[in-house]
Parts: structure tokens; C-alpha cells; sequence
């Protein structure tokens, strides 16, 4: 029959364009700060100017006088509610408003509930607070230091300002492997805090409605179910009077993923003053208090025997902030920074991770980064490069002898993970033939006689992301599974209902998509749904690039349950046995006879109007997955840097991107996350920093000394691809949204360093501003 | 954005927006492109009582040449800079400035008056202008008086402007038949404040320097003018040694201090580097002019 | 942020330990500070207001003398500022010495300055340099309260204390006024 020769399903590997951007780029997306409710109050926060203080007393009389104000809402206050406290998501708790001290700069301490934005802004400017300057600690070196404050003293027993101590691999293989090593090559280096900065900040209006005692909270979350739950257990509601709507969000990158006392206090003040209230923080309040990432003092050291890696150890001290907040499976102290062997087959490795306390912000969520992967891949792609030099070598060379080969998959890793796939020379050889690498290499020599730098760094990435398995990997106890809920109506039009939720990646588009492979249906025939905890099935989250890899395998399973079922209605509408079915591209036909054959839409109608004896009506399924194990996308990226000797600037020639992530959904969506992660890895290379003056100021509170890149400075990417299905997904699927930003940091830095290794240069800094290359120039003694 | 309560006016003659400059006194505020002051009271480190909007009176956004020089009206926007054919060429400092100064959506409404009366010494037009020999003109209810730069810039975001006075117009000498000039700007993102800046504005005469004019952003408490620099120039060829001469006093004029941008001793470097650069280009734009 | 300041004067180090502890003196000479009340002999109020064009920023400061070594001919005064609209806090910790040198006065003046809140955020750096020079100004106006004549004293307080625009004042007339007050000296 010709017709279904015609019909051309736009499932896997097709670029749909994005079905949710005509809402977005016409201004009618629906954002938290677009709701407005009847009676709707407003909060805003006083925050702490100093990083460590003992509160002496909070006088708030002059900003409750203030007409139009409704409450001022003090730690004391929330104390006598037992909700000054919040648990966090690595076990620690978290001072909702501070009641004792304040910890680090821009920490709450009191809020203010107006009937406008402006009159509560007014109102916190006239709260008096005495506070007991104390000593600030803004380095994990000095909290450890003999006599350091104790920052946590709030906690029973606590006398220093060590979080925890972790290791993984093994320290005995790894001391042998470095005793029988050749060389031992060593790097110390610091991945500088930064902030993920979505382009929304966080906010919500919670809504506890006083007859019913539903609390309705419109919140800007990466994980709706798992806020939900955690909701429950904080402030005592039943969960199932509790409903969390995650509207449109503008950027999450991570920063959307823990709960901030902004959520606990406007939910509180609704139940309080039975009205809703809305809590939008401004830009400020963003970067110095909400979840920054990084942040991590790096020592690597590698052993090399006969030109190959027998050996790594990794030594790692993290920054935590006041509160252990990072966002993190409950068993990984350190995230997943295990990952550390990278590409490389490494016999022998062992990692030592501390925590400690400081006088800064808390969180550690993982900045498009799947749980301190990035930190992990950026130590080791600049040890790899660090080693090449001292061995005398090019750097591209040292890495293909020592990748794990093709034929080793799986490939269980010093540390302990279970690699499932990759061809990590294919995708090398990819980028160097795009790059014109010998050419480039040549060049640089000639360059370098006329007195011209040019720099030419790689990075070789391996992460690990789409978390679980279950069993493994939890999330404050809850397992990292989600569901997907998938309903076919009558005319054949689909609603599917997931558990993770959107921030910008396309998940409307993607996930219609696969729908639209396993069941023949056209993608915009399927709305996909999210964000309502009411109305969609239970599971963690988008955050760690898990979206397709758990999510988009459980719609692809219950997708398939609902084919089995159509299968059978199939059966009954052409009056043959299920067996005797073949199915292809929406429809099923009876083998040897094509023309016997009923649509996916037809079987959809018949599953309300005529169903075999017995059968259950209607067409839909649930799925819960559970991922057998992560999966553990690559790529190869190259950077072509050029220095000017003056300034200390260096310009960006060229970037090429070779990208793995096995099966790609929709290859333009695919591609449009590389180079959003490509802008944020180049923008931590270059320039966003989260510092800390000695006095404990936060320096990068704003927009314009946090610097994020504009399209001016943003170099063009040459993208390319290389495709090795993951062996357990069920769609041969990996996770991507995350790649470039673990992938392009440690590329761009080394091709800064690239152009002045010839004189020594062995480690710059992040962000490599030019001042520092300046410094360094004149070091190498090429200044100019 | 949530600022602290203010009055707002907009007026439609001057007369009327220096009457009520006259009432509010120091509690006013003139509002032009408002790309610094609003930002500063979003923040809330300006609270004034009132704001004067002055982009409804008529007739302050004329920028044009005349016999004297340039005539840049108090609504002139950076845009109109960047975009003015008159800017090319001899007064190429001013030409390479604007399109400099922060993103397109700042140059859209900023002006180049109140970039000035505002004196942030990492403003941009504040060294170009100075490079190029301008004064302002500022009319109060006494009238109306001229002042040069060098008199205008006191010291971070202070001005010897009364809070009465309006700026109503900039003035640039002309410089010559042959002249040239650039501005060059280390910034670390566009949109970013000048980590250092270097204004370069060049007449020449006879094959040699006549007035030359380098002046400094962001390295001292106000647009910085090279003194020395612009003596050593003024009569000279503007050979490699005189270029370099000049670079090494305008380097010693910076009073730079260390911060999260780079020490003191990188910028005064880049001073250096910035200025020889801006000297080969401005006598490569005059040799151009002269064509 | 640790400022050093000395100076020289003809004065005899009696006088100058005199003004260095009257407080009521000492406080005008910071730019823009006023006294509002002594409150016991040792502690005082003081309201600073910094003045920068449209930025402007009023500190209730609490003045306190913490230490006094007479022998030594050394005063410590600790400045606890708070921005009255909550946009940042200043500590500042002056340490003041005497030391008689060529028959005159060498005063040393140490302040530990922390500032926190928006005020040290949005600075830009430039917060760093203008603390550095009002303090710098404030170590100017005490030498001038050595000088010879009343009238430059006098003038030099009545500079900083104005509440407007203290800071433009020290960059122009009070600048030349001692610029002409080391002229005069120099002759």
C-alpha cells in the first residue's frame, strides 16, 4: 500500500524544531514571576552583610510600621515553629533565617511580607540588626588550620570546620604504581567557584489555601516530586496536600535543584496569613546565596611506566560554604569526582576527597555537570597535557597510547565505575581532522619565530550521567528512578506525562519524539506534560543530563507496553492472530498480506469504541525506569588560541567539537546543548568567577563583575559527531545536555598554556583573565 | 527594580527643567540615557528625591561640525557617535569610543552629556573627550559658563557642575586640517567597564606633532590626562622613540591601583602598550587623512 | 585592608597627643563625619555621610577608645559604621603613635578598615580606593590641626565635615589648600 511507504514518522533522528519556542519567543511563556494571584502578598529578604557575625538582637518595629506591611518574619519567629532549620540534600541542615549567627555573606535574616514588592523592599532597609563581627574563614585551607573558628557551632559537638573525608580506588595498587613508575608527573590547580546563573532567578508563590489546607507552591524547580517530598518531611504537610507546579523555567544549569529558605519562608508566612506570597529574588540575592558549583583544590599526580599511565592519585579538598548543601547522591561525599581516570585505561588510582566549612555561600550543585564530574574531567585532561610536556611528547599522541580501547567496553574503571560504551580514538581522529592539526602545529613553530603565540589545546572527556541505578544512587534516600505516563485518546492523539522537567532543554520536542518512534504517532501529536506534581508521575528530576537517559528510556518502555496492547486490539479489528502481526511505522499489518493492515490512530479509536471481549478499555500505560547503570558519553574537543604579548588577551581562532552521546533524538536539540555547554565552559575558562574578598564580600554579586559572556565574545563552534550507542538504554541513548561544559573548560585553558609551554608555562588559573597570562608572560620572559 | 519612592518630571524646555533643578536642589537629578543612574538606584546608592527626565525637550540631540568644531547637543546618544560620518577621521578618537562604550542596548539610550556630568572615572567618553581638547557647556539659573575637562572631573562620580546646572552642550575644538586619533579599551566582555583605556588624539603639522592629546580611563580617581606624555609630543616626529618616549610618561601618569581585574603593575603596563599602539595608529589615520 | 598614613609636624608630640585625644576634634576631620554625642569618655556617635555624585550614603558610627598608652604615646579608636539603610557595614581600627623626630612630630596613623555589605560588592575596586583616600585625607586634616595657623585648622574641618560631596572638596579646595599649606612650609 503506498500510502504508508509516504508517511514519514519524525521520530528519532529527526531536528523537529522545538514545539515549546513559539510560546517563548512570542513572550508567552509562563514563567513564576508571571503568576499573579488574588490577595497575593510579596517577601523580600535583609540579608547578611557579613560573612560571620553573632546576632545580638533583630529590632524590627520601624519596617512593621511601615504602611502596607503585613509581617517581618525573624528566625526567632520561625523557631517557635520548629522552621528556622531545613534539612539539606547531603544530610547537613540549613539555617532557613539565621538565628544564632550568620555564616556567610547574604545569608537571610530576616524577611519582610508587604502588599507590594517596593513597600517590602523599604520596609528591610529600616530592620535594625547588632551584630558581633567574627573572624571570617574564606579558604578550606584556613577552616582546617590549628584555631580556626568554628563555623558550625550550632551543631552538638562540632569543634572544627571538617565536613568529611572520602576516598575511592585503591591506595595500595596505586603506592605500587607509583613506586614502579618511570616518571611521576604532578598538578595542583584550583577549579574556581563559579555560579550556574540561569538567566531567571529562583522564586515561587506558595499558595496555602486556608479552607482546604492545600498548599499550592509555584516554584522554580528542577525536581518538582523529590521538592515535594522533601516538603513533607520539612514542614510536616501531608504530601498529598501539597502541590508543586514548576511553570516555565528560565535556566536551572543546577541552581534549581535545592530548596532555599525563599521557598520555606513564603510557604510558611501563606499558612501563616492564610494569603499566597511570592518571593522573587533579584539578581544579587542569586549569585551570593543560592547554589554556586565547584570550588575544588585539586593535587594530581600520575605515574608513567614505558609512555603509559599505571598510576593516579588525586588529592581533593572542597569548599562547601557554610552548610553541606551540595546536591549529590547520599553514598558520594564527592559527587561522582571518581571519574577522575577520564578516557584513559589506568590500572591503579586512588582519590581522597575532604570537605570543610567556610564562611560562603552553600550549595555545590553541579553546574551543568553531572555531580563534580567536571571537576574530575578538568583535572585530568590538564595532568594528561601536564605529562605530556614533561615527557617530551605531543599531547594528542600520549592520549590515544593510553585510551581505553574499543574492544575493552565494558571497561571497569580503578575507581569503580562500569564504562558501557565508547571509541574514544574515533572521535580524537574526528576532531584533529577537522582541526587540520599538523598543519596547525607547523604553524605554531613558524608562528613562534616571528614572535607570535598561538596555542593549540585538547581535551579528551569521558563523564558519567543519568543516574541511577537505584540501588546505588539515591537522592536523600529517595531512589533516582522516574516515571513516565503515557495516554492515547480516541482520535490517536497523545499525552505524556513525565517526571522531569524542562528548563530550556526541549524536553516538549524530544520526548514527543520518541513517543512518536516507538508508536508511529506524528511528534505534534503528542503534548508532553510536566511540572505539576499533581498530575505527573513520580521521579527525581532534570538535573546531571538524566532527562533522556531515565526519563527517556521510561517513555520508550511504556510506549512499548502500549504497542503491546495495541498489538492485541490489532489482532482483534484484522482477525488474525497477534503473532501473525507485523508492525511498521504506525501501523500493524498481517505478515505476507500488507494490505491487511490498521493504523496506530485506528487501533487509538478502537480502544474506546470496540474492543475485544475482556479487554480492559482505554489506551495508556505507566513506566517506571530504573537504569541498569549510567551511561558515559565522550567527545574530543580542540581549541586554537592566539595571544597578544602586549595585553596579556587572548583570542579564541577556532573550536571543534567531536561529540558522542551515543543514539541522538533530535540532532538540532542535540547540538544546541554542545553549544550552550560550550559557551558556559568557555565563559568558566575565560571569566565567571564567584570570589571572596578577605573580609568574606562576595566579589561577582552582580551582573557586571560575575561576567557571562555575550554572543561577542562567544567563539563559533565547528561541531561534529561520532555515534556509539549505550548498550542498555533502551533507545542506545546518552545524556548530553552537560558534555561540553565537563568537555571545554580544560580545552580552552590548554590551549593557553599550549602557547607558552615552549617557555615553561605549565598551569594557568581559571579564569584565565589576562592579567594572569600578562604575569605570566613576563615570567616566561616573553612579555612584549 | 525596585528603587526607593522619587518624583519624576519631564520637562519640555530647558527653562523649565532648571526651574525645577532650582527646587529639588541636591535633592534632583537630571535623567538622560539613565544607563548609570538607573542602575544606581536600582541598587539603591542614589535615592534622589526627583528626577528631571530631560528627553522630551526638543532640539538637544543636534551633534554637528562647525567652524570652531564639534557641537555634541545634551541628548546625543553613543549611538549617534558610533554612527556619525563626522567622527571619522579627525576626530577618530571619538569615532573609535562609542562603538566601545558597553553593549548596543546601553548606546541605544546613553548619552554622551551624561556620561560626562556622571564622571566615572572607568567612563569612556570621559578620556576621549579630555584626549580631544573638550569642554562642556553648563547652563544654570546665573546663566551660562564654559568648562574645560581638566576643571570638570574632581574625583569619582563628582563634578564641579552645580546641582542646578544642566549640561547643554560638549564642545571639541577642531583639530586641524590633519589629525587623528583612537581609543583603545581593555575590557574583559563587551559591556564590561574599561579595565584600562587609552585615549590617543593627534594634530600634526608640517610632518610633525602640533597638540597632542592622551588621556587615561580607569586608572586613577578620574579620567587621567597624560601631561607629560602630550608635552613630550607636542613639535615632535612621531618616530619609534618619541612613540615610545611618550608611552613610558604616559604609563608614569596612571595611578592605577591592584584589583580583582589585574595588579597595578599590569595596568600601567598596558597604558604603555595601549598608548604606543594608539600613537602608530592615530599617525597611520592622519597619513590617511592627508591622502 | 590595612592604610598607613605618617606625617611630620613642628608641633611638640604634648600637643599632639592632646588632639589625638579629643575625640570631639578628631572625629570632624574625617570627610564628612560629624559628632552627634558623647556618650561616656570613652565612646562616641558620629554620623558619616559619603557623598559621590548621586550615590550617596549615610553611616551611624559608634567611636570608641579601646586602648591608651600614654608612656608609649599611642591611641586606639575603634569606628563601627553602619550604612543607616542597610547597604553596608565599616569597622575601621585606628591606631595612632607619636614619636618625637627633629624637634617636631612623627605621627603614625595604622587603620584596619573592613567594609561588607552591597558597599564592598558593587565597588567595582573603586571602594578601596576611596576609603584609602578619605582616610588619607583624614590623616591630612589632622596634621593640618597641628599647623601653624588657625585659620588653615579651621578650614581644613569645616572641608570635611560639610556633608555634601566631602570627597570633591578633598580632591579640589582642600587639596590646594594644603598643597599651599607644604608650599608654605617648603619656603
Amino acid at each position: 500500500m503506498a500510502v504508508s511507504e509516504d508517511r514519514v514518522v519524525r521520530g528519532i533522528g529527526h531536528s523537529v524544531k522545538r514545539f515549546e519556542d513559539g510560546r517563548f519567543i512570542r513572550g508567552r511563556g509562563n514563567y513564576v514571576d508571571d503568576i499573579v494571584l488574588p490577595r497575593m502578598l510579596h517577601l523580600e529578604f535583609l540579608r547578611s552583610p557579613l560573612a560571620h557575625a553573632r546576632i545580638r538582637s533583630i529590632d524590627t518595629s520601624a519596617a512593621e510600621a511601615v504602611p502596607g506591611v503585613v509581617a517581618v518574619v525573624t528566625g526567632e519567629l520561625l523557631a517557635q515553629h520548629s522552621l528556622a532549620w531545613m534539612p539539606t540534600l547531603s544530610g547537613d541542615t540549613q539555617a532557613v533565617l539565621a538565628t544564632d549567627k550568620v555564616r556567610f555573606q547574604g545569608q537571610e535574616v530576616a524577611a519582610v511580607i508587604a502588599e507590594s514588592a517596593y513597600v517590602a523592599k523599604d520596609a528591610t532597609e529600616l530592620i535594625d540588626v547588632d551584630y558581633e563581627p567574627l573572624p571570617p574563614v574564606t579558604s578550606p585551607q584556613q577552616a582546617l588550620a590549628e584555631g580556626a573558628p568554628v563555623i558550625r557551632d550550632d551543631k552538638e559537638g562540632k569543634d572544627s570546620n571538617h565536613i568529611y573525608s572520602w576516598e575511592a580506588g585503591d591506595a595500595a595498587a596505586t603506592e605500587q604504581a607509583f613506586a614502579e613508575a618511570d616518571q611521576v608527573v604532578e598538578l595542583e590547580t584550583f577549579y574556581p567557584r563559579c555560579h550556574p546563573a540561569p538567566l531567571e532567578c529562583c522564586g515561587c508563590v506558595a499558595d496555602v489555601d486556608p479552607a482546604t489546607g492545600k498548599a499550592t507552591i509555584y516554584m522554580t524547580s528542577q525536581a518538582p516530586h523529590a521538592h515535594r517530598t522533601l516538603f513533607a518531611l520539612v514542614a510536616g504537610l501531608p504530601e498529598h496536600k501539597i502541590r508543586i507546579v514548576s511553570p516555565d523555567i528560565g535556566g536551572g544549569f543546577g541552581n534549581k535543584v535545592p530548596i532555599y529558605p525563599g521557598y520555606v519562608v513564603a510557604t510558611a508566612a501563606s499558612l501563616l496569613l492564610g494569603q499566597p506570597v511570592k518571593w522573587i529574588e533579584d539578581r544579587t540575592g542569586n549569585l551570593i546565596s543560592t547554589g554556586f558549583a565547584r570550588d575544588y583544590h585539586m593535587r594530581g599526580e600520575l605515574a608513567v611506566k614505558d609512555g603509559r599511565m599505571t598510576g593516579l592519585r588525586v588529592n581533593m579538598l572542597s569548599d562547601n560554604g557554610a552548610f553541606f548543601a551540595d546536591a549529590q547522591p547520599t553514598r558520594c561525599k564527592a559527587g561522582l569526582f571518581h571519574i577522575v581516570t577520564g578516557s584513559y585505561d589506568i590500572p591503579a588510582a586512588h582519590v581522597q576527597t575532604e570537605g570543610a566549612y567556610t564562611n560562603k555561600a552553600p550549595g555545590g550543585v553541579a553546574y551543568r555537570c553531572s555531580f563534580r564530574v567536571t571537576e574530575a574531567s578538568y583535572l585530568i585532561e590538564r595532568l594528561v597535557q601536564t605529562a605530556a610536556y614533561e615527557l617530551g611528547e605531543d599531547p594528542v599522541e600520549f592520549r590515544r597510547r593510553n585510551f581505553v580501547r574499543p574492544d575493552q567496553f565494558p571497561y571497569k574503571s580503578a575507581t569503580g565505575f562500569t564504562y558501557d560504551s565508547g571509541d574514544y580514538e574515533g572521535a580524537l581522529d574526528l576532531a584533529l581532522e577537522k582541526l587540520g592539526y599538523a598543519d596547525l602545529r607547523r604553524e605554531q613553530a613558524e608562528a613562534r619565530e616571528r614572535g607570535e603565540l598561538i596555542g593549540i589545546g585538547v581535551a579528551t572527556f569521558t563523564e558519567v550521567v543519568g543516574a541511577g541505578h537505584g540501588a546505588e544512587y539515591d537522592i536523600a534516600g529517595l531512589r533516582m528512578n522516574d516515571g513516565a505516563e503515557l495516554r492515547i485518546h480516541p482520535t490517536g492523539k497523545a499525552v505524556l506525562k513525565l517526571s522531569v522537567k524542562s528548563q530550556g532543554q526541549g524536553h516538549e520536542t524530544t520526548f514527543a519524539q520518541i513517543v512518536a518512534e516507538e508508536l508511529g504517532l506524528q511528534p505534534e501529536d503528542v503534548e508532553v506534560q510536566e511540572g505539576d506534581t499533581d498530575h505527573t508521575p513520580y521521579g527525581l528530576g532534570t538535573y546531571a543530563s538524566r532527562s533522556t537517559p531515565v526519563s527517556g528510556a521510561a517513555t520508550s518502555m511504556v510506549a512499548r507496553k502500549i504497542r503491546k496492547k495495541a498489538q492485541k486490539i490489532a489482532a482483534h479489528l484484522l482477525e488474525a492472530s497477534e503473532d501473525d502481526l507485523e508492525w511498521s511505522s504506525g501501523r500493524f499489518s498481517v505478515k505476507g498480506a500488507p494490505e491487511k493492515s490498521t493504523t496506530i490512530q485506528d487501533i487509538a479509536f478502537a480502544a474506546y469504541t470496540n474492543i475485544p471481549e475482556g479487554m480492559e478499555g482505554g489506551l495508556e500505560g505507566v513506566h517506571y525506569y530504573d537504569p541498569p547503570n549510567m551511561t558515559y558519553p565522550f567527545g574530543a574537543y580542540a581549541v586554537v588560541v592566539e595571544i597578544d604579548r602586549g595585553t596579556g588577551q587572548w583570542k579564541v581562532r577556532k573550536v571543534v567539537a567531536v561529540d558522542d552521546c551515543g543514539v541522538r533524538i533530535n540532532p538540532m536539540i542535540v547540538e544546541g546543548q554542545i553549544m550552550g555547554g560550550l559557551t558556559e565552559g568557555f565563559a568558566i575558562a575565560a571569566m565567571e568567577l564567584i570570589d571572596f574578598d578577605e573580609d568574606g564580600n562576595c566579589i561577582g554579586a552582580n551582573l557586571m563583575d560575575y561576567l557571562i559572556p555575550t554572543s561577542w565574545e562567544t567563539p563559533a563552534f565547528d561541531l561534529g559527531m561520532t555515534e556509539t550507542p549505550s548498550p542498555h538504554h533502551p533507545l542506545g541513548a546518552k545524556g548530553v545536555g552537560e558534555s561540553a561544559t565537563v568537555g571545554a573548560p580544560a580545552a580552552f585553558v590548554n590551549a593557553v598554556v599550549d602557547a607558552l609551554a615552549h617557555a615553561g608555562v605549565r598551569n594557568l588559573e581559571m579564569p584565565v583573565t589576562p592579567d594572569k597570562v600578562w604575569v605570566a608572560l613576563q615570567e616566561a620572559g616573553l612579555g612584549g | 527594580m525596585y528603587p526607593a519612592r522619587f518624583e519624576y518630571h519631564a520637562p519640555t524646555s530647558v527653562d523649565e527643567a532648571l526651574a525645577l533643578l532650582e527646587r529639588y536642589g541636591d535633592e534632583g537629578k537630571v535623567l538622560a540615557g539613565g544607563q548609570s543612574l538607573i542602575p544606581l538606584m536600582k541598587l539603591r546608592f542614589a535615592s534622589p528625591g526627583a528626577l528631571v527626565d530631560v528627553n522630551r525637550i526638543q532640539g538637544l540631540d543636534t551633534l554637528e561640525e562647525g567652524p570652531e568644531g564639534l557641537t555634541i547637543g545634551p541628548l546625543v546618544r553613543h549611538r549617534d557617535c558610533e554612527r556619525s560620518q563626522t567622527l571619522r577621521g579627525r576626530y577618530g578618537v571619538l569615532a573609535d569610543a562609542a562603538p566601545q562604550i558597553s553593549d548596543p542596548i546601553v548606546r541605544n539610550l546613553g548619552t554622551v552629556a551624561g556620561s560626562l556630568a556622571h564622571a566615572d572615572p572607568q567612563g569612556d567618553w570621559g578620556s576621549a573627550l579630555l584626549a580631544a581638547g573638550a569642554e562642556v557647556e553648563a547652563t544654570g539659573p546665573s546663566g551660562t559658563r564654559t568648562i574645560g575637562l581638566d576643571d570638570l572631573f574632581q574625583g569619582p562620580f563628582t563634578t564641579s557642575l552645580e546641582p542646578t546646572e544642566l549640561v547643554t552642550a560638549v564642545r571639541v575644538p577642531d583639530p586641524g586640517p590633519r589629525a587623528g586619533g583612537t581609543y583603545l579599551k581593555l575590557e574583559r566582555k563587551v559591556g564590561d567597564f574599561a579595565t584600562v583605556g587609552v585615549a590617543v588624539h593627534v594634530s600634526f603639522a608640517n610632518g610633525t606633532v602640533g597638540r597632542a592629546g592622551i588621556a587615561l580611563t580607569a586608572v586613577g580617581p578620574r579620567s587621567i590626562r597624560a601631561t607629560a606624555a602630550e608635552e613630550a609630543l607636542a613639535g615632535a616626529t612621531l618616530d619609534d622613540d618619541t612613540i615610545r618616549h611618550a608611552a613610558e610618561l604616559a604609563a608614569q601618569a596612571a595611578e592605577p591601583r591592584s584589583d580583582h581585574r589585574g595588579t597595578a603593575d599590569y595596568k600601567r603596563s598596558v597604558v604603555r602598550v595601549f598608548t604606543e599602539r594608539g600613537l602608530r595608529k592615530a599617525a597611520a589615520a592622519a597619513r590617511e587623512e592627508e591622502r | 585592608m590595612k592604610l598607613e598614613n605618617s606625617f611630620h609636624v613642628d608641633a611638640p608630640a604634648e600637643r599632639a597627643w592632646d588632639l589625638l585625644m579629643d575625640v570631639p576634634r578628631v572625629v570632624p576631620c574625617m570627610p564628612g563625619a560629624t559628632l552627634d554625642e558623647t556618650v561616656d569618655d570613652s565612646h562616641w556617635k558620629a554620623t558619616m555621610q559619603v557623598k559621590l555624585g548621586p550615590i550617596g550614603l549615610t553611616f551611624a558610627t559608634d567611636v570608641e577608645r579601646t586602648e591608651v598608652d600614654e608612656a608609649g604615646r599611642s591611641v586606639t579608636l575603634v569606628a563601627n559604621a553602619r550604612e543607616t539603610r542597610n547597604r553596608g557595614r565599616a569597622t575601621a581600627t585606628v591606631e595612632s603613635s607619636l614619636a618625637a623626630a627633629n624637634g617636631g612630630t612623627r605621627v603614625d596613623i595604622v587603620t584596619d578598615l573592613a567594609l561588607s555589605g552591597s558597599v564592598a560588592q558593587y565597588g567595582r575596586g573603586m571602594i578601596e580606593d576611596i576609603s584609602s583616600r578619605m582616610v588619607t585625607s583624614f590623616a591630612e586634616c589632622l596634621q593640618a590641626q597641628l599647623g601653624e595657623s588657625e585659620e588653615d585648622a579651621e578650614a581644613a574641618v569645616v572641608a570635611q565635615s560639610r556633608p555634601i560631596s566631602g570627597l570633591s572638596l578633598f580632591f579640589g579646595s582642600l587639596w590646594r589648600r594644603l598643597g599651599r599649606l607644604v608650599g608654605r612650609r617648603k619656603q
